[in-house]
């Protein structure tokens, strides 16, 4: 009996960890993709040419965010830079014209 | 009483080592200066470059990779102490360029120099004097030095790589024909290859995929009729990029063997 709860219980500590570490990395992974897709649309705005301090920190961040996820395994500064390049890439594609009305 | 204790010990143990891990570092003095440099730079970039001259690239890498650097000597780990020296050298060498931009696009777009005002009109002539006497015939010149002999400088281009891959491939062929007819031509002469990588991956594994780039080509050198002990091996891994965009044009710029004379 002793034996079933020392196992049950060690099976739900395995199990927080890796939900809970696995809801981190897609979490980065989902915003690291929001970032490419509005970096995406800042470019296809001409943004490079219309707002390119935003665009190029946009890119910058985007780099680094990649860099911190699949490099360092570093999730929680990973979703900084992704978000902070979601936040210029939009920045971006605001001063483009190509935000929405 | 025995397991209370062992508890109490464990729960210090972990106390102390969240406590350790959790705390930020304090930056050094040597690292606070190399930052307030490079951030010097990125102001008198923007302060010469605004509004036209702005080199947007080079400036944002370095804003980012700054940033970066400084999170992680925050981190104060011997790994994120690497990441941070790497980053601080990316930020410099974005810096550098960005200045260096800022600073030639304004030189190119100076105003021109205002032709000068024409000379006033010339004063009446005075009385003509004697003509001088004729000058005693100079003496001849001294014969024409002779001239240096200039040294004949090889030009060995570079070879280059695909991505992850360190054979040789058939575009490198012509310029590796190049560097063994120049070695059988001078006997004397001594070369290193040198591997690089592109940005992307560990250190440590461009570091080893820079070994195996120049062991290749020595490898090939050798096959060509080269003697082996005239070539060194160096891997630079991506420590020495010729090119810092983050495009696929960029990184095979970098994914190369250079061909260095040795004295």
């Amino acid at each position: 009996m002793k034996t079933f709860w020392a196992r049950t219980v060690l099976l739900l500590v395995c199990a927080t960890l890796i939900g809970c570490s696995s809801s981190r990395y897609f979490s980065t992974s989902n915003r690291i993709a929001e970032c490419r897709e509005a970096l995406g649309k800042a470019k296809a705005a001409g943004a490079e040419t219309k707002a390119p301090m935003d665009y190029y920190m946009a890119q910058e961040y985007l780099f680094y965010a990649d860099k911190e996820a699949v490099g360092d395994g570093d999730n929680k500064q990973a979703q900084v830079f992704a978000e902070k390049c979601k936040q210029s890439a939009e920045a971006a594609l605001q001063k483009a014209g190509g935000g929405a009305k | 009483m025995r397991n209370r204790n062992f508890f109490l010990f464990a729960f210090l143990v972990l106390a102390v080592g969240l406590a350790a891990g959790c705390a930020k570092r304090q930056l050094t003095k040597g690292e606070t200066d190399r930052i307030a440099a490079i951030e010097a730079k990125i102001a008198e970039t923007e302060r010469i470059g605004a509004p036209d001259c702005i080199p947007y690239p080079e400036l944002a890498k370095a804003k980012v990779a700054l940033e970066d650097a400084k999170h992680e000597m925050e981190e104060g780990n011997w790994r994120s102490q690497e990441d941070a020296d790497r980053d601080l050298k990316a930020a410099e060498a974005a810096a550098d360029a960005a200045l260096a931009k800022a600073k030639a696009c304004r030189e190119s777009k100076k105003p021109a120099p205002a032709p000068e005002p024409p000379p006033p009109p010339p004063a009446p002539a005075p009385a003509p004097e004697p003509p001088p006497p004729p000058p005693a015939p100079a003496p001849a010149p001294p014969p024409p030095a002779p001239a240096p002999a200039v040294e004949e400088k090889a030009t060995l281009d570079p070879i280059y790589f695909d991505f992850d891959k360190s054979f040789i491939r058939e575009d490198a062929k012509p310029a590796l024909q190049k560097v063994a007819d120049y070695m059988k031509k001078n006997k004397d002469a001594k070369i290193q290859v040198q591997g690089n990588c592109d940005e992307r991956g560990t250190s440590e594994y461009n570091m080893a995929l820079g070994d195996r780039r120049a062991a290749s080509a020595k490898k090939y050198l050798t096959g060509l009729g080269v003697d082996g002990k005239r070539i060194t091996t160096a891997s630079f891994g991506k420590e020495k990029p010729i090119c810092t965009e983050h495009n696929e044009e960029c990184w095979q710029k970098n994914r190369r063997g250079d061909f260095v004379l040795q004295k």
